[in-house]
């Protein structure tokens, strides 16, 4: 049953930090909706917004996200599931 | 002092003796600062010689191994390399020379964007195009590549900033204090060892990683329950230790998966349930509960639900679980496991003519154990016949390309071996298609004078693929004949290393013994017969009870 889901990174603002989470994301199977972020003025720190969609674990992307060296945080804002609001299944 | 010298300083600084690489435009600061930089540097013939000799060189030692290849067609062919460290968890620097900074970007000559490239076989990654970038990178870098789950860091430095000046200062990489399980996954990790009628440990490359292999030993000793490792754990507990049932999975023995599919209790402990491994992961272990041990928190319950995660420092956790529990209450769990073990041993009387891989290599075995002897394998059936049917008595006694399989790791690796560890003995077993990826390695060894052993088994196939062919492919035979191999012992002959070629068994005993005593580098080339395959095997997708035994092609 695939599943959508709503995550919020901090993450430091390094060389390539969008690059590694998005080849994570894509490699561990999920496809991403939507993508945002933005920089924090006076900050070294970046935002990030991701709506990802699998039928794998969630816990475990977020888990391997947080692996990610230059990532700070990650967390799930909000989930739905596709099944019953668009038909998926 | 330049940028490249302070590189050179930092790594001396953090107990770096040797590195091996190849030179090349954008990383010529960096060789000139090797000059007179008081380390030792291996020039392999090959930047993928270079970065598996590093993997050799930290797996033997337990250090951070240490690459250096130039920009553009240097840094890709590191890439095979660095993602074998990635997959197998080995602590290793590759370091890069890049373009210019104010011509990256423009396609330059020698440019490619390696920090792209690299991105999803490296554990973190920098891109240095600014002097004052250079001390933390380097610093980090060492630290990250050791700490928690080692792996691969890639350190890509513009030649600008080789030669940029930078003051001299001395940072020290610290390593972070290890964490250790919460109290109550403890807990209940021993009430469910308490509980079971059939606990089962399953060991993992890990337990050598972590430098835990004393402790997981003494933990086995109380626990008095049966043990099977991974391919990458083989040696966790010494071959003839009464617990060890062997290798689990696709070409593990009997022994080692009946008791897996048995076992009510699963205790994973640096293991990550690869699918080489468990075999059809919803058949793995069907009857048990598990707990898992790993330092990982993105490894437990990845693929299996964990019943008690016990995640952090192995050695600090094993202790812990060893103080909460008794012996196993059930004696017959053991017993019929090592029952088990002696009615299902390999069999040794080949149906076919001439030399038999696998009683050669036991007697190989057997012959070595005067001596602390450490064996790189290449990748394939040599491989697997080695993992069946050779003793080991220490994970680092036993050096395998395991989670990329990667074909020409074996002889770049037993150099990295033989010059961390030079009181060993150091072989190299391999196979006519491996020992061709990296045969220009054979340069290396004579330059440095490194007496590594070459045992080259050759069957004149690419005998796994060839197998599978035979197995599930209607023995429709596709690319698999190199009986227009080269002649071996000439061709090691050729490069100054010592050769004897044999095909018959009675030729074994003598020609093993002056290749173990070689004072030198030596290649002993031996032919076998191409109809011989590895058993037992579990196909691909099915259960692990579901093995099949010997047949002929």
């Amino acid at each position: 049953m695939k599943t959508q889901s709503d995550l919020t990174i901090v993450a430091k603002n390094s060389l390539g930090i969008l690059e590694r989470i998005l080849r994570l994301v894509r490699h561990r199977r999920f496809i991403l909706n939507n993508v945002s972020a933005h920089c924090e003025e006076n900050s070294n720190a970046v935002n990030i917004r991701l709506v990802v969609e699998s039928d794998r674990d969630l816990g475990n992307l977020m888990l391997q996200l947080q692996k990610l060296m230059d990532v700070i945080e990650v967390r799930q804002s909000h989930e739905y599931q596709l099944r019953n609001c668009l038909g998926y299944g | 002092m330049r940028g490249a010298d302070f590189l050179i300083k930092a790594l001396k600084e953090h107990q770096v003796d040797t590195v091996f690489g190849y030179p090349g435009g954008a990383i010529m600061p960096v060789y000139d600062a090797l000059v007179d930089g008081g380390i030792k540097h291996i020039l392999c013939r090959h930047e993928q010689g270079a970065v598996f000799a590093a993997d050799g060189y930290a797996r033997a030692s337990g250090r951070l191994g240490v690459c250096i290849a130039t920009s553009g067609p240097g840094a890709t062919n590191l890439l095979t390399g660095i993602a074998n460290a990635y997959m197998d968890s080995v602590p290793l620097l590759a370091i890069t020379g890049q373009v210019n900074s104010n011509l990256v970007g423009t396609d330059a000559f020698q440019e490619v964007d390696i920090f792209g490239l690299s991105l999803g076989v490296v554990k973190h990654s920098f891109l240095i195009t600014s002097i004052e970038e250079l001390p933390d990178a380097i610093y980090q870098a060492i630290q990250i590549a050791q700490e928690g789950r080692p792996g691969p860091v890639l350190l890509d430095i513009a030649k600008d900033v080789q030669l940029a000046n930078i003051d001299d200062v001395t940072i020290t990489a610290t390593n972070k204090e290890a964490t250790v399980a919460d109290k109550t996954s403890m807990q209940k990790a021993a009430k469910l060892f308490s509980q079971s009628k059939k606990p089962l440990f399953y060991a993992g490359g890990g337990i050598g990683m972590a430098n835990a292999e004393a402790t997981f030993r003494e933990l086995v000793n109380t626990a008095k329950a049966p043990t099977v490792t991974t391919l990458k754990g083989i040696g966790a507990l010494p071959h003839n230790d009464p617990h060890n049932l062997g290798m689990l999975g696709m070409h593990g023995t009997k022994a080692a998966n009946l008791a897996v599919q048995d076992c009510d209790l699963l205790i994973a402990i640096g293991a990550r349930f690869d699918d080489r491994a468990t075999g059809q992961l919803n058949k793995f272990a069907p009857k048990a509960k598990v707990i898992h041990f790993d330092c990982d928190a993105a490894e437990i319950s990845k693929l299996r639900q964990a019943d008690a995660r016990i995640l952090g420092d192995l050695n600090k956790n094993l202790i812990k679980f060893q103080a909460k529990i008794n012996a196993c209450h059930n004696n017959h769990w053991l017993e019929d496991c090592q029952d088990k073990k002696h009615q299902h041993q390999f069999n040794y009387n080949s149906a076919t003519e001439g030399i038999f891989a696998p009683a050669l290599l036991k007697r190989l075995s057997e012959m070595c154990q005067n001596h602390p002897t450490i064996v790189t394998c290449d990748v394939g059936q040599h491989q697997m016949w080695v993992a069946q049917h050779m003793g080991f008595n220490k994970i680092s006694e036993h050096l395998s390309s395991g989670g990329l399989g990667a074909m020409g790791y074996g002889l770049p690796s037993a150099i990295g071996a033989q010059l961390a560890m030079p009181q060993h003995r150091v072989i190299n077993v391999s196979g006519d298609g491996s020992i061709m990826m990296n045969i220009q390695e054979l340069a290396t060894l004579i330059r440095y004078q490194i007496p590594v052993k070459l045992l080259l088994l050759d069957n004149q196939r690419l005998g796994m693929v060839r197998q599978w062919q035979h197995l599930f492919f209607k023995n429709r035979f596709s690319e698999v004949d190199l009986s227009d191999n080269p002649d071996f012992a000439l061709v090691a002959k050729a490069f100054g290393v010592v050769s004897n070629s044999i095909s018959q068994p009675s030729q074994i005993e003598s020609a093993l013994d002056e290749f173990i005593n070689s004072k030198s580098s030596y290649l002993l080339h031996v032919s076998i017969n191409p109809d011989e395959n590895v058993w037992p095997l579990v196909p691909p997708g099915k259960s692990n009870s579901e093995f099949i035994e010997r047949s002929y092609s």
